[in-house]
């Protein structure tokens, strides 16, 4: 379990580490996969959440998942750990998992609920979106990374204690000591979220799930909690699925990212691609919508309409309604994820770049 | 489906409640009060030895007990009605004056809230009823004092929320009167909510007045109060079960009723609760 | 923490304060004392030195520092009926009966209550789930004194399992605590499992799945620990509730304690008595919340470690 604690210490610079970061993601397509997922689909009481996702994370990578909200990109952080809802529901309302979240060689949605205890937090782990409320108020933080510890294994107390240590270290919480007996409303939302790192590291995971970890801090404080899971990434040697609507996020941390658009991965390439390159309208209109530092502000670009719902009954594919691009038949049929590139998926009749390979849509099938 | 057929009874148990009430002297069957003595103690109809004339028995005097039921529909909503109303509108108006000007009243008016909220009203209603003795008015007046508080804390909650909510701030501006923003504005936001509480307070009442005619200190005998027929059966219950259990069983009915159709709108009325699944 | 429970204190005594002034007040209001000790044909010198001992002569707010000093001192006067014994020792006379049932029931509704409320929120929907519906809906909608009745009728009077009344045994307990606990555990139930469906919902319990730990300790020891603290809020109100279904249970089943003190005592219009009960209910009552606070400061950090 422990084994995979990295303790040499890799003073990582900013720029040394985005190098890095880019020679990972040249070699990333030969690297072995750690997670594969095949033909996701979550619903619950007969509303499909997320539908046919298919993404893989290598080693040491950083895989973004972007979208607006309601876009289903927090549900698939979730269900890669099966952990949709309450866990409340009964019968209809129980939350059902379809195809393959391969994680290492095993399948997650064929695990029982004990299995996949153990891998959860110890292999794989998340961190929320909310500070303020994800950690529970009553306990103190040290107890709560204890329990984290101690759910995996039995350890002797001193041991317990220097790993608690250690965890808090290592997500730079200054005087770890006297910090262990805090409770949670005694520190602010910046340190609650390095506690919910913490937690999350305590066991050295394979994996980390960060569900819009910076979204609810200020933004100074999301800059330096960013740097603070790439050094962590160095220096654990970790993959990091990280979900966000903010490709501010996704330039800063990711080498592959996957768009989400009405529960489906509209399109997903490697980082560099979705930005220089993007094939779907709705890749392209996001980028277009965010802010640039660099250029004259001239009118904020922004989609017309509203994501839909899960509720929704769609036939054709789910953004026709509100794609500039859109023609009468994209309503008809949805399109399937088709590889336009090496590295490169889309679900889109008409991609901007490149070809659509076998387009049935297109009479001849070779048009242009 | 399930659902729609409970609502269904539970809506004409109390449609059927109020009627009853109403045309009291029309439905019962004899009178309330002046019983046949040579009748006395009769069980109901489908037990051995009773009549259809006294389809649920009579009690000790010979009283018929539908008769005495059916008024007792009528005290009991009559009390029901005279303390909601009561209470409810001096609750909501402290509530609202508190939540809107805020200040030391304030302060005080919610100290008051608290104890009145936590404080074993029985003992209160004791000592009414040992000084003033049993009587209607007294049995109003005690069930408002335990009911006032929850308005109060509900009505200045909802206040605070929309006291500068937009459109009040703008007929603020405008230069309308307070009393004016009052009637106007907030009241008729917080009137829900309200509503939905006095719904939930129906079975609530009914059974502390009865509660309280059981003990001695609610509406005093002979006015047939479900409560004290079935003190009065009480000592009966060996060889005339029926004088205290049928009474019951109107309360039960009556009181089970009004909570299911008050949670559904309660439910109705804030669908947060109801949802489960955060998408 | 102690500035929090002072406060509380000092306002648990302007409660007991206004009770007694309540009092006080009423005890007035219900006409002379003197005619109620005195015959009717007492001479106007009798009258004349009761008044005096009774210290009816003086200003009322003497009155009413003498009435508080006798309180305070647990002299609440005579009772009026029989061989009018001091009411604080009918009182005392009568506590154990009662605090004896009112554990007892206690008993009984936290350990049905509690765990059905927690599998109920956790098996939301499910057929535990309707069964604690079902327990708060019966126990908010029966009269205590009427189930107390029926309960008689039944396992008594046909059944013949249990005594109708006494006290003594351990079975003059079964019917009054299980009538007395249907009432409470109803109200547990229903708390703990609004209680507890809202913090299995939050975030933290998510991040605790997260972790990995078992269902187990997320229920029972995060989400119940958190459940608590609004249930403890509750707690004051729940007392009342058991006071009042003291009252009315005790005389169903003339179990010898307060409660059927205080019904006795109304009867016969015999205020010292009354007077007592209801100020020594209120001062327990008080005691009660008084614990109930420092409980939940205990369970709730937020509140510990508050400053000031």
């Amino acid at each position: 379990m422990s084994n995979n604690v990295v303790t040499d210490k890799s003073p990582s610079v900013s720029s040394d580490h985005n190098a890095d970061r880019l020679a990972v993601a040249s070699n990333s397509q030969r690297e072995k996969s750690l997670l594969q997922v095949k033909g996701l689909s979550t619903s619950v009481g007969g509303l499909t959440l997320i539908d046919d996702i298919d993404f893989s994370v290598s080693l040491n990578q950083t895989v973004g998942v972007v979208g607006e909200s309601g876009s289903g990109k927090s549900t698939l952080g979730l269900s890669l750990l099966q952990l949709v809802g309450t866990g409340r529901g009964q019968g209809d309302n129980k939350v059902r998992y379809q195809g393959e979240v391969m994680f290492d060689g095993q399948d997650l949605l064929k695990m029982t609920d004990k299995e996949l205890r153990q891998i959860r937090g110890r292999d794989i782990s998340m961190i929320l979106q909310d500070p303020m409320t994800s950690l529970d108020p009553v306990f103190s933080i040290g107890s709560q990374i204890e329990e984290a510890i101690q759910c995996h294994g039995q350890v002797s107390s001193s041991e317990l204690r220097e790993r608690v240590l250690s965890a808090l270290t290592k997500v730079k919480i200054t005087e770890p000591e006297s910090r262990i007996s805090a409770f949670p409303h005694q520190l602010s939302g910046g340190m609650r979220q390095r506690v919910v790192g913490a937690i999350a590291v305590s066991c050295a995971p394979r994996l980390l799930i960060a569900d819009e970890p910076t979204t609810s801090l200020d933004a100074t404080i999301q800059m330096q909690f960013l740097q603070l899971l790439q050094d962590i990434q160095s220096e654990m040697g970790l993959s990091i699925v990280i979900v966000t609507h903010d490709f501010g996020v996704v330039a800063k941390m990711c080498h592959r990212v996957c768009v989400m658009y009405g529960g489906h991965i509209v399109e997903s390439a490697d980082v560099q691609t979705i930005f220089k390159n993007p094939a779907h309208p709705y890749t392209k209109a996001l980028i277009e919508s965010r802010p640039k530092l660099h250029e004259k502000p001239r009118r904020l670009a922004s989609i017309a309409g509203a994501p839909p719902k899960p509720t929704d009954n769609i036939q054709g594919c789910k953004f026709a309604a509100r794609c500039p691009q859109a023609k009468p038949e994209c309503t008809q049929q949805r399109p399937p994820a088709m590889d336009l590139a090496e590295g490169h998926q889309v679900r889109c009749w008409y991609p901007l770049s490149g070809e659509f390979p076998e387009n049935p849509l297109k009479g001849d099938g070779n048009a242009n | 489906m399930f659902q729609r057929v409970t609502l269904i009874i539970v809506a004409s148990v109390c449609t059927g409640l109020i009627l009853v009430g109403i045309f009291a002297p029309w439905i019962a069957p004899h009178d309330p009060l002046h019983g046949v003595l040579l009748d006395r103690l009769q069980p109901p109809m489908w037990q051995e030895g009773g009549t259809s004339d006294y389809v649920l028995g009579t009690d000790r005097l010979g009283r018929d007990i539908l008769s005495r039921l059916v008024y007792g529909a009528r005290i009991s909503l009559t009390v029901c009605g005279l303390a909601i109303l009561f209470a409810g509108s001096i609750g909501s108006i402290l509530g609202v004056l508190s939540g809107y000007f805020g200040g030391w009243w304030d302060a005080i008016l919610m100290r008051l809230v608290d104890l009145a909220m936590s404080f074993p009203v029985i003992l209160l209603a004791l000592l009414f009823g040992v000084i003033f003795g049993p009587g209607f008015s007294n049995v109003v007046i005690v069930v408002s004092l335990v009911l006032w508080s929850q308005y109060a804390r509900m009505a200045r909650g909802e206040t605070l929320k929309i006291k500068h909510a937009d459109y009040v701030d703008l007929a603020r501006s405008a230069g309308c009167s307070t009393p004016y923003i009052i009637a106007r504005h907030i009241a008729p936001n917080i009137a829900g909510p309200l509503i939905v509480l006095a719904t939930l307070q129906v079975g609530v009442v009914i059974v502390l007045e009865a509660s309280l005619s059981f003990l001695g200190v609610g509406v005093p005998p002979p006015t047939p109060a479900w409560g004290s027929m079935i003190a009065e059966g009480r000592s009966y219950i060996f060889s005339a079960s029926w004088i205290a259990i049928i009474p019951g069983l109107a309360i039960l009915l009556t009181v089970m009723s009004i909570n299911i159709l008050g949670d559904f709108l309660a439910e109705r009325l804030n669908p947060t609760l109801r949802r489960d699944v955060k998408l | 923490m102690s500035t929090y429970i002072l406060k509380r204190l000092s306002e648990m005594l302007v409660a007991l304060l206004l009770m007694s002034m309540v009092v006080f007040v009423l005890g007035r209001a219900t006409g002379d004392p003197v005619s109620l000790l005195l015959s009717d044909y007492a001479s106007d010198e009798d009258r004349a030195r009761v008044t005096a001992e009774l210290g009816l002569d003086k200003p009322i707010a003497t009155q009413y520092v003498n009435f508080l000093g006798n309180v305070l001192s647990g002299n609440f006067g005579n009772s009026l009926i029989g061989d009018q014994r001091p009411a604080i020792d009918m009182l005392m006379e009568r506590f154990p009966a009662s605090l004896k049932l009112a554990g007892v029931a206690l008993l009984i509704s936290l350990s049905i209550g509690v765990p059905l409320g927690v599998v109920a929120a956790v098996y939301y929907g499910s057929v535990w789930d309707s069964l604690a519906r079902l327990m708060a809906l019966l126990g908010q909608s029966i009269p205590a004194f009427w189930l107390g009745l029926v309960m008689m009728y039944v396992f008594s009077v046909q059944l013949g399992w249990f005594p109708t009344s006494g006290y003594g045994q351990w079975n003059h307990y079964i019917l009054p605590a299980l009538t007395l606990g249907l009432f409470t555990t109803a109200a547990v139930t229903r708390l703990i499992r609004a209680s507890m469906a809202e913090a299995l919902s939050s975030e933290f319990i998510k991040l605790n799945r997260i972790k990995g730990l078992s269902e187990v300790q997320i229920v029972w020891k995060h989400a119940l620990r958190n459940s608590l603290i609004p249930v403890l809020t509750f707690m004051g109100t729940f007392f009342a509730t058991m006071i009042t279904g003291a009252v009315v249970v005790e005389t169903v089943f003339s179990w010898p304690g307060v409660g059927r003190l205080a019904f006795e005592a109304i009867l016969n219009r015999d205020f010292p008595v009354i007077q007592a009960v209801v100020l020594s209910m209120t001062a327990l009552f008080i005691v009660v919340n008084l614990l109930v606070d420092v409980t939940y400061a205990w369970v709730d950090p937020r509140i510990r470690l508050a400053k000031g």
